[in-house]
């Protein structure tokens, strides 16, 4: 990494601030280290042997069972394809300050900034969320923040209306009636004075000394959105929370990344992303409007409006060095309602992104996203064959499943470690796949039956 | 680096992945030491040796060790005369399975080994036992034949571990047709190829014939009976026949030649054995008698040595000069007892003259039919339920030639019993007989028996007090004595020059004959 591309970093005199980003990227690398990381990169292949091996053992031969054969294959090759693209994350990262000629992109690139922070009765936190914005190491004249308040019925706007008073800034949208996230969204939209639109979640904010990180990838003309890399700012709180830690760092740093490797991140995250306005406005009404079956589609804003822009041929990127934190559910049945919406969100914008991606994007849908809709489809079926229809008719226990499961999970628990020493959450990342192994695999089963049902349950 | 650089490199790993895969997964198929049956093979191995290291050989081993201290058999042959051969089939390791007639417990098999390693036991290579019985080699006294029919995996993978701490080793007789044939590799009840490759590599196990396919039954006759492969002429069904006697032979030719083939060829082994499939040698029924005899010829010529299944009336080893075909085989098998088994192994080592027995201990009283029994320095020995006669016999005293037995004896039921000497098996032996009231000296060769010479007195049988009697053989001559007086004597056939000591008791009626035995010496 050169110093040219770690100035728009802020100041390194805070690390401390950084929690589990490993910036010191400038810093050179002592015996320890490299010793460190020979030993995690032969311990991440041995795994990999051991994956190989015991797909040996398992896989039936192509000619008594070439379905099963291809489908073992194919899922393996999938999963193991997300660590190779992820470790492609840099480079790619790295190319979008260069322009088409391989010339360094100016680098003095300080828009307008406009925040949109749709809110709902977050009277204890709101304060708090809008002073963390405009503590952002930016200019503060080129800051704007627009919170709107989507009919709450507590002290919010109360709270919102005294700040203006004290953060010139700050602008306050008021529905009386609650419209929705995705409406207070447009209004925000619409009403941004700036170039780039930052979002956030009433409970989420930026690291202010990485904030400019999540501009400067604007320079480059066809970037539309940017995603930060959100941490659940509770990790601590259980082990729930340690347990959504260690994936929320895996699924940006991994699944995320390698997304953005080719530059086509599926979605910004709604808690932490930036957009190019002048590239939102053209399809925000069709975003507000969007369908399903006949119901508007009532969660999963962030990722249609990423979807949206992926449909006008824009590109959208995932970036590490932009810390975000979020507050993630702490009770259990917290987490299994987000992840009923999130599984439904996902299941109808899959079908709404197949259909316009291998036209936009051919090689991203045919070596990636329609590999991803059948893994998706097919893994809660095999899940299913593997814990109750093999165990139970065919007496065969689901031992080797599970441990292939817990495998692949030691080569991302593995990744996780290459890509910052300090995230420590990443043992919790084993639970977190025997959570999604014998529970969420089913909650995809719900999601479907359940589609047309559009409500939160509780938030 | 620009985006069309990184798909490139992208698919280049992709399609690196792919090949891995595809690559790891068809190469290291089915690889043996990938094996759950290898891994735990390595496991079982590591426990054991640690538990003999211990010195801690388990209950049956002390037990044994006991035998051979105490007024035993001497050790002054430092020798082996006599080698007995183990037979066993598969290896049981599941704790729910059921003895079933053919197969061994895994826990009865460990037992038995760690008792016999225990006791200072040997085991020899089959070309050390050929040696042996070509009496060009000399084995320690203490030395055992360990082989297992049918090449089965479960016999491989459970006993290996065994043999591996107890430091002995094996020999695997192998159905070529199904280990080593085309389809192999699929093979899971028998070992395969590479199976028998390693077993051979790991230096414990020799590998020999039990026919190519020849293991199992033919149909002989049109309604669709069935009888064993080797020994019955098979029916054809497209000519509505019989074979020939020339189809029989080529037939059987072709298997056991074929057999021989595979193992040489596959393998790389010089053949030395074969084992008869189900101990079957032309002795069972069979629609074609003169098939033993072809059977058995062509058998002879291409393997030097021959094995079958002992029956209960015969010495459960064999020696050099006892020829090198139908070797007796001792088959094992649970539920088995320990105790009867260490002492089967232990009393088939010669015993050397003088020899003298009280009955204080079981020396290797072995029941051709009927039963006896051990008990407070007596033997008692008569027919069961559904007999009529009994003999038992002494093990390790085949090569018995000239001795006297002297034994003080009561008849308790019945009106008949034998003292018998010069005994090889139930149609091999010669006796002084004592029936109504007469004392006979008779001999039974390949099952005729004729009297050799009779008292000319009447000598009663006396069920209320004990007898001494006794029986001399030296060299073709034998004579009878009672109470010390020569009652009756006679030439013996000079086919009956060797053989060891015995009783035998019968009567008219079933259940009815009893002997108690309360001495013997043999000088």
């Amino acid at each position: 990494m050169d110093s040219n591309y770690i100035k728009s970093a802020g100041t390194l005199e805070n690390p401390e601030l950084i929690r589990g980003r490993d910036i010191s990227y400038a810093k050179k690398l002592s015996w320890s280290d490299i010793f460190n990381r020979l030993m995690i990169i032969f311990l991440g292949v041995a795994i990999l042997l051991f994956i190989i091996i015991m797909k040996s053992k398992t896989t039936v031969d192509f000619s008594s069972g070439p379905v099963l054969y291809l489908y073992a294959i194919f899922v393996t090759t999938f999963e193991l394809s997300r660590i190779a693209s992820a470790m492609l994350y840099e480079k790619s990262y790295k190319s979008i300050f260069f322009d088409a000629n391989r010339q360094a992109l100016d680098g003095e690139y300080e828009p307008m900034v406009t925040f949109v922070i749709p809110c709902k009765n977050e009277e204890k936190a709101i304060a708090r969320t809008v002073y963390q914005c405009y503590q952002s190491q930016y200019p503060k004249e080129k800051l704007e923040i627009i919170v709107i308040n989507d009919g709450s019925t507590d002290h919010t706007l109360d709270i919102l209306q005294k700040l203006t008073r004290t953060v010139p800034s700050l602008k306050v949208i008021n529905f009386i009636h609650n419209k929705g996230k995705r409406n207070g969204m447009a209004e925000g939209f619409k009403m941004a004075s700036g170039e780039i639109v930052v979002q956030l979640d009433s409970d989420s904010y930026i690291d202010p000394y990485t904030f400019r990180n999540i501009i400067a990838p604007f320079q480059n003309k066809e970037i539309a959105a940017v995603c930060a890399h959100a941490d659940p700012q509770n990790a601590d709180k259980n082990f729930i929370t340690k347990m959504q830690a260690a994936y929320y760092f895996m699924s940006f740093r991994v699944l995320k990344a390698a997304e953005s490797t080719f530059m086509s991140v599926f979605c910004c995250s709604g808690c932490s992303s930036a957009y190019r306005k002048s590239m939102v406005m053209p399809i925000i009404g069709q975003w507000l409007n969007e369908k399903f079956l006949g119901l508007p589609v009532t969660w999963g804003d962030d990722r249609a409006l990423t979807s949206w822009l992926l449909k006008e041929g824009h590109k959208t990127i995932y970036t590490d060095q932009v810390q975000a934190y979020t507050i993630v559910p702490e009770k259990f049945k917290q987490l299994l309602k987000q992840q009923l919406r999130w599984k439904k969100s996902w299941i109808i914008n899959s079908i709404f992104t197949s259909k316009f991606i291998w036209k936009k994007q051919p090689f991203v849908a045919f070596l990636y996203y329609f590999p991803l809709v059948i893994v998706s489809f097919l893994t809660p079926i095999m899940t299913f064959r593997a814990l109750f229809y093999l165990p139970v008719i065919k007496s065969v226990a689901p031992f080797y499943h599970i441990f292939g499961v817990m495998l692949i999970t030691a080569l991302l628990a593995v990744c996780c470690r290459i890509f910052s020493k300090k995230e420590s959450h990443w043992p919790y990342l084993f639970l977190w796949s025997l959570f999604n192994l014998f529970i969420l695999s089913f909650v995809m089963f719900w999601a479907v039956i359940k589609i047309q049902d559009r409500g939160w349950g509780t938030r | 680096m620009n985006l069309k650089k990184i798909k490139m490199s992208f698919l280049l790993m992709l399609f690196l992945l792919i090949a891995m895969l595809c690559g790891g997964v068809s190469l290291l198929r089915g690889n043996y030491y990938l094996k759950n049956k290898y891994l735990l093979m390595q496991l079982r191995f590591l426990a054991l040796e640690g538990q003999i290291m211990e010195n801690n050989p388990g209950e049956m081993g002390k037990i044994f060790l006991s035998y051979s201290q105490a007024a035993g058999v001497p050790l002054n042959n430092k020798n082996a005369q006599i080698v007995p051969v183990l037979l066993y089939h598969g290896v049981m390791s599941d704790p729910n399975w059921k003895p079933d007639g053919v197969n061994i417990s895994l826990s009865d098999f460990e037992d038995q080994m760690l008792a016999l390693k225990a006791a200072g036991y040997q085991s020899v290579s089959l070309s050390d036992f050929n040696d042996f019985m070509k009496g060009e080699r000399v084995l320690p006294e203490k030395s055992v034949l360990i082989t297992f029919d049918d090449g089965r995996s479960d016999s491989y993978y459970n006993a290996d571990p065994v043999l591996r701490a107890a430091g002995f080793r094996a020999v695997m007789f192998t159905i070529t047709g199904r280990s080593l044939g085309p389809d192999n590799a699929k093979e899971t009840f028998h070992l395969n190829e590479d199976e028998l490759q390693k077993m051979l590599e790991s230096g414990r196990w020799e590998i020999e014939s039990h026919t190519q396919n020849g293991h199992g039954n033919i149909k002989t006759d049109a309604a669709g009976d069935q009888g064993y492969f080797l020994t019955n002429k098979m029916w054809l069904d497209s000519e509505n026949r019989l074979e020939t006697d020339t189809e029989f032979e080529t037939r059987i030719d072709n298997d056991l030649a074929g057999s021989k083939e595979d193992l040489e060829n596959k393998l790389g082994v010089k053949v030395l054995g074969f084992a008869y499939p189900f101990g079957d040698f032309g002795q069972e029924n069979s629609n074609y008698l003169q098939g033993k005899d072809i059977l058995t010829k062509e058998v002879d010529s291409l393997f030097p040595l021959s094995f079958r299944q002992s029956e209960n009336s015969e010495y459960p080893g064999d020696y050099p000069g006892n020829g090198y075909h139908l070797i007796k085989r001792l088959d094992i098998q649970s539920p088995t007892d320990i105790n009867k088994f260490i002492s089967l192994v232990g009393s088939t080592r010669e015993k050397s003259i003088p020899y003298s027995d009280n009955f204080l201990r079981d020396q290797g009283w072995l029941d051709a039919w009927g039963s006896s029994k051990l008990s407070q320095g007596l033997l008692l020995t008569g027919a069961t339920q559904d007999e009529d006669s009994s003999l038992t016999f002494l093990n390790g005293t085949a090569l018995w030639k000239d001795y006297k037995m002297n034994a003080i004896l009561r008849l308790m039921k019945g009106s008949s019993f034998a003292i018998v000497v010069r005994y090889n098996n139930e149609n091999n032996y010669a006796s002084c007989d004592f029936s109504d009231s007469h004392i006979s000296l008779t001999q039974r060769i390949a099952g005729q028996e004729s009297v050799v010479s009779e008292s000319d007195n009447n000598f009663p049988i006396n069920s209320q007090e004990d007898m001494n009697v006794s029986i001399e053989v030296r060299g073709g001559s034998a004579a009878c004595f009672l109470n010390g007086n020569e009652i009756t004597s006679g030439d013996i056939s000079s086919n009956l020059n060797h053989g060891g000591i015995g009783f035998k008791t019968w009567n008219n009626k079933v259940f009815n004959s009893s002997l108690l035995v309360k001495k013997i010496d043999v000088e």
